[in-house]
């Protein structure tokens, strides 16, 4: 296989990998990884280094649009990636400490959790008539969001915990050079009850903020082949934009579980490599 | 602030999109023949990796320093974003976010040369 052919190679996989990422609503770089490192045999830092590139990529298309249209609360991004970016410095950090073998390993089972946690149900909790959380107040974090024609309006709670998880989804970030958009989400929705979809449109504003924080550390170890960046980034890009576009027309029910089967099939063969067992 | 922000976003990553595009193309019209070399990690040589060191590189027209220039556009994204929101807050006078924004400010600029 020559470069050409290779190149095309990893572009077609990056837009399937970005068109499947925003299906099931898991970042391009958590799929893409997988793909680069267990079908194409890039060594792992390489593929961490285009994923990022292609996580910032789609965090500025996608939340650009959530932006204007007022979903993300921008008070909530900004106060949360304090905790994002210093995670992610030290996980950055960490992944040059770590051999390929532990990286593939802690990716599976990131790769497998974040699968896990697509399928848990998307209700809200209603939190526009909530006790007053006094740091949610003091950070003016409360807002509202443009639902169905009305303005739904909700009080964030459990700010310590949210912070804290928040720190983790930083550490992996770094680590593994993903958008960990499964943890940030988990973070607000869960633990500071904030509305399933301001949770991931704030996700997509701060995934990229907190990737910058790992590029430093990234291309100064020469993770950034450029070579392998450009159709990993185009591409998952062009992918994530299509599936964003396609998402309302097609059923996607039966799509995500036959793809989340296939992911948690990778994320198995990530472990796998990681403690050295040939599958 | 979040329109202005939203315009940002979205002409810098189509900025670096189209720069890498460029590069990418011309670099594969020379070098489609050539063995990827991906599998091995070596780590990219230091006209790679340091930003002036990739514009100057690029100015010459070396095709690799390109794609590299557009993947720092592309990196510098999220920078402009929160220095943005730190003049968009001193606007506002809204110390407690300016705060908060030069703290994200600060610690981007300590990874950059971490």
């Amino acid at each position: 296989m020559n470069e050409l052919e290779f190149d095309l190679l990893v572009a077609a996989a990056s837009v399937l990998a970005g068109f499947i990422g925003s299906l099931i609503g898991l970042g391009g770089g958590m799929i893409i990884v997988p793909v680069l490192v267990v079908f194409l045999g890039i060594d792992i830092r390489y593929a961490m280094g285009a994923a990022l590139a292609s996580v910032i990529a789609t965090s500025s298309g996608a939340g650009a649009a959530y932006l204007r249209d007022g979903v993300s609360n921008m008070r909530i991004g900004m106060f949360l990636c304090v905790a994002t970016t210093t995670g992610a410095v030290a996980g950055a950090w960490l992944s040059g400490v770590l051999n390929a073998t532990v990286l593939s390993l802690i990716f599976g089972v990131v790769l497998l959790v974040s699968a896990g946690l697509s399928l848990r149900s998307k209700e809200d909790v209603d939190t526009s008539e909530a006790p007053i959380d006094p740091i949610a107040a003091k950070l003016r974090l409360n807002g509202s969001f443009p639902d169905g024609g009305g303005e739904r309006f909700y009080r964030v709670q459990g700010v310590p915990g949210g912070f804290a998880m928040m720190f983790v989804a930083g550490i992996l970030s770094g680590l593994l050079g993903i958008g960990s958009g499964a943890f940030k989400v988990l973070a607000m929705d869960q633990i500071m009850h904030i509305p399933f979809k301001v949770s991931t449109a704030t996700s997509n504003f701060m995934i990229g903020v907190t990737a910058a924080a790992s590029v430093g550390i990234y291309m100064g170890r020469g993770y950034f082949d450029p070579v392998l960046v450009f159709p990993v980034a185009l591409g998952v890009l062009v992918g994530a934009f299509a599936g964003a576009r396609l998402l309302p027309l097609i059923s996607t029910r039966l799509l995500k579980w036959i793809f989340l089967v296939a992911i948690s099939l990778v994320g198995c063969q990530m472990i796998a490599k990681g403690l050295g067992v040939d599958l | 602030m979040e329109k202005v922000l939203s315009l940002l976003m979205l002409w810098g990553v189509l900025a670096s999109a189209a720069i890498m595009l460029l590069g990418g193309v011309i670099y594969l019209f020379h070098h489609a023949g050539g063995v990827p070399g991906d599998h091995v990690f070596r780590g990219e040589p230091q006209d790679l990796r340091d930003p002036f060191m990739i514009l100057k590189s690029a100015a010459e027209m070396h095709t690799r320093s390109v794609i590299q220039l557009g993947v720092v556009v592309l990196l510098l994204n999220p920078f402009f974003r929160v220095i943005l929101a730190f003049f968009g807050y001193l606007k506002e006078r809204d110390f407690a976010y300016l705060g908060v924004s030069g703290f994200l400010i600060a610690i981007l600029i300590y990874s950059f040369f971490a």
